[in-house]
């Protein structure tokens, strides 16, 4: 028996929701049926998190039913959703540091302060739930101790211990290395050959593709394909998605930088905030008009050295200099002087000061402000600002907007806007395609490249090897906070720099 | 629009205490109309209680602004008192000694600058363990409050005593008035002028828009090339500079003589300031003026209704608590709201 010929587990019928003037959901059918993985698809700011926020209880539908095995359901809260089998795994994980699997998990079994947690009997069905779904984690290590894919998998754990039967995973990819990927792919498919309904969020059309028995296409608050996963293709998905093609967004031309070295560093060490020593005597060089791409398995160095190399955390050794000059990280404003441009990992609360508006957050990481006698020139400030955010297409209500109120997109475009302003020599981009969409990666991508050929320096440091392998002209693979080889893109492939980085020295 | 909204919780914040406050009056058998008659309106009528409320008025606005300051590093000076005790002495110190002679006029200014560098003095030491050992400064700055006061209290009986009273001699150089017809001085003009400095500093110069990143985040304003210790420094002490000098006015405008209780309880109704005044040069201003009414109409209220002037530290505390509470209850709301557009 196909899914098809059964009913629907979930049906979403004509699902309206509106923020203020913004329509986030307009009429949404939908469709899960137990034993598929249903894909859902879409730019940031499609609407997809608002809609699986309604099914999660966390919104209230202005309009539309919400049908659960066949019968309309109200859901009022993530609570109700959990009693009714909807269980939901977040981007950010909502456990307890401290506690371990089997705590984090008694936690939301009892409702009552006080009342007694039975551990051992949670323990024994935990267990066999891990049998069960061939889920493999430690139910004994204090969370934290977790890489976060354990921790991925307790949070699944979790819902199938409150007897879940409609699961939805929320970008869940995002953070896992792509070995990790294919046992999180084997769980989710021993939960559907065992009835469960899944709903897979993700940018990642690859994964999509391999993980989904249908894919639903969100855009402008509205279902824009429906399709089976067999029959779908790559390059109409993305023309739903943003009306562009692919060939479009994916190639880059790739010119030969030139031999002058722009920036080099040498037998870099450095400790993270934890005092552990993470960074072993790391040396780079990157020639002008060149991209060195920097691939690792999150954890092994790539944050500090982005740090240490744009100035922002103290080198304990090593010599850093840009075009002959040496730099020191005990001066981090030298640094922005001598030209090197930052696009830190986090850009809401580094890259930007979330309370600033945009104007002010113009400011940041510039040594020069409009302005006589000392005083800031406000309103040169603003015409600044807003010129830049036309031309970097920065989507805002305008240069007063909060930068916490600006999408993924529109504040990465911002702060890249800010640091390519300024010509940099050298500019650090750390995960700066992150969680941004099909569309506004290709134009961060593409600002980057035009950097380059200006004849900027740049150093990129990605979780995604596509990327990397796309735009870098050099990779250079980092482990336990030491190089362990460089290749040139053209002639390596994806596995070899995996292997790579995962130790095995070229 | 956020503005507005933060206009509304700090009206209503006012409004609930004093509700909450007309309760209490009734409770102890007074009129709640006629209480707060005396207290809010009573001081406002005339020429002479206004140069009262000015007596108020001064050290809660530069109490305010220094504690502003602070806040806007979000470090939290609850040291207001110790830094004032110490600029209360700074300026007694200069008031009583010769030197004050040879100076002849110029023993006001100097005076007044001894206080703010005895009250830079009391709050750089929260400030370095802060910077040098990660201490918190809301404990420290609240420690320091007791040293300072058995330091003061030493003092006053012991070396500086003159006379049957704990308190020293009388200084030599007063702050001079504005009018003659009530106690009104150039403190008030000081404290205003310093307010628009305070203003463009925070909104216009390189040095406010890097202490508003770094409270705004610190980790944004070490990728903006910020030295964040200096500037948590700098914040701290700034702060116990304001409070410094609203010591030395107090000193020299008000009391003339070092005792103990000098500080009253501008330390924490500065607090009070900056909180309701939001932080805003024209918000502190009102805010000040709204609490100097209270505290100076509070001595009258006393008087004709029978309501112990610590009534108004009950005020003071539950406008706090509700302004609190407003702001936590618009984030929550607001997070949500954010959540929705993701």
């Amino acid at each position: 028996m196909t899914a098809a010929e059964k009913a629907p587990l979930l049906k979403l019928e004509g699902i309206t929701k509106t923020f203020g003037p913004m329509m986030a959901n307009d009429r949404i059918n939908l469709a899960l049926y137990g034993g598929e993985v249903l894909a859902l698809l879409g730019e940031n700011g499609a609407g997809k998190s608002t809609l699986m926020n309604i099914i999660y209880g966390i919104y209230h539908p202005d309009a539309g039913r919400i049908l659960l095995r066949g019968k309309e359901v109200r859901i009022s809260s993530p609570r109700d959703a959990l009693h009714l089998g909807i269980g939901m795994v977040h981007q950010h994980f909502m456990l307890i540091g401290r506690y371990n699997a089997v705590e984090n998990i008694c936690l939301i079994d009892r409702s009552r302060a006080f009342s007694y947690f039975d551990k051992k009997k949670v323990r024994a069905s935990l267990e066999a739930l891990k049998e069960q779904y061939g889920i493999e984690v430690d139910l004994n290590c204090p969370v934290e101790q977790l890489g976060i894919s354990m921790q991925q998998k307790i949070e699944i754990l979790k819902l199938l211990y409150t007897g879940a039967d409609i699961l939805i995973l929320d970008e869940p990819t995002a953070v896992l290395l792509p070995q990790e990927c294919e046992a999180l792919f084997s769980i989710i498919r021993n939960m559907t050959g065992q009835g469960k309904g899944v709903i897979f969020i993700s940018h990642k059309l690859d994964e999509v593709l391999s993980i989904s028995d249908r894919v639903d296409v969100l855009s402008h608050g509205r279902v824009c394909g429906h399709m089976k996963t067999a029959e779908a293709d790559k390059n109409q998905i993305v023309h739903m998605m943003s009306g562009e093609n692919l060939q479009d967004l994916a190639s880059f031309e790739k010119k030969s930088p030139s031999r002058e070295v722009v920036f080099a560093c040498e037998g870099v060490e450095a400790y993270d905030d934890r005092r552990a020593k993470t960074l072993e005597g790391v040396s780079l060089k990157v020639h002008k008009g060149e991209i060195v791409g920097i691939a690792g398995v999150e954890g092994n160095g790539q944050n500090e050295l982005a740090e240490v190399l744009s100035g922002v955390r103290k080198a304990h050794a090593g010599k850093l200099t840009i075009q002959g000059t040496e730099l020191s990280t005990k001066n981090p404003e030298s640094f922005i002087r001598q030209g090197i441009g930052y696009i830190p990992a986090d850009r809401n609360t580094v890259g930007t000061v979330p309370d600033f508006p945009l104007y002010e957050n113009w400011l940041l990481r510039k040594l020069h402000f409009p302005g006589k006698y000392g005083l800031i020139d406000q309103k040169a400030l603003q015409r600044e600002a807003g010129r830049a955010m036309e031309e970097f297409d920065v989507r805002a209500t305008g240069f007063w907007a909060r930068s916490a109120n600006l999408s993924g997109g529109n504040l990465q475009k911002f702060i890249l806007a800010r640091e390519l302003r300024k010509n940099p020599r050298l500019l650090i981009c750390s995960y700066p395609t992150r969680g941004l969409d099909v569309k506004a990666s290709y134009f961060v991508r593409s600002q980057i490249v035009a950097a380059k050929e200006q004849g900027a320096g740049v150093i990129l440091f990605s979780g995604d090897l596509e990327e990397l392998f796309s735009i870098s002209d050099r990779i250079v693979v980092l482990n336990h906070g030491q190089v362990v080889g460089e290749k040139l893109p053209e002639e390596s492939s994806q596995e070899e720099i995996i292997l790579m980085m995962m130790g095995e020295k070229a | 629009m956020k503005s507005i909204q933060k206009l509304l919780i700090l009206l209503l914040s006012v409004a609930a205490a004093m509700l909450i406050g007309s309760l209490l009056i009734l409770a102890s058998g007074a009129n709640p109309l006629e209480a707060y008659y005396y207290m809010v309106i009573r001081p406002l009528t005339s020429v002479n209680s206004l140069g009262e409320v000015s007596m108020y008025f001064t050290p809660l606005l530069l109490v305010g602004i220094g504690v502003s300051f602070a806040f806007h590093a979000r470090l939290s000076n609850l040291g207001g008192e110790g830094q004032i005790l110490f600029g209360a002495l700074g300026m007694t110190l200069m008031g009583i000694s010769p030197v004050g002679d040879v100076l002849g006029i110029f023993s006001l200014p100097v005076g007044c600058l001894l206080g703010i560098l005895f009250g830079i003095l009391w709050a750089a030491i929260a400030g370095f363990l802060r910077v040098r050992f990660k201490t918190s400064e809301i404990v420290v700055t609240l420690m320091l409050n007791y040293i300072a006061q058995q330091i003061i209290s030493y003092l006053v009986f012991f070396p500086l005593r003159s006379g049957a009273e704990p308190q020293s001699e009388k200084i030599a150089c007063a702050l001079p008035k504005l009018s003659s017809s009530s106690r009104i001085n150039w403190g008030v003009v000081v404290a205003l002028l310093l307010t628009v400095a305070y203003g463009v500093i925070m909104k216009k110069t390189r040095f406010g828009f890097r202490l508003r990143t770094l409270g705004g985040s610190e980790k944004a304003a070490v990728y903006s090339g910020v030295p964040v210790g200096r500037y948590y420094f700098a914040a701290m002490a700034i702060s116990g500079a304001f409070c410094g000098l609203a010591g030395a006015m107090q000193i020299s405008g008000n009391t003339m003589r070092l005792m103990e209780g000098v500080a009253g309880d501008f330390g924490f109704s500065g607090i009070v300031v900056a909180m309701l005044g939001s932080l805003h040069p024209v918000g502190l201003v009102i805010a000040s003026l709204f609490m100097a009414v209270l505290s100076a109409g509070s001595v009258t209220m006393q008087v004709k209704t029978g309501i112990p002037t610590s009534f108004t530290s009950v005020l003071e505390a539950l406008i706090v608590l509700f302004i609190l509470l407003g702001m936590a209850l618009s984030s929550r709301r607001g997070k949500h709201r954010k959540g929705g557009k993701a």
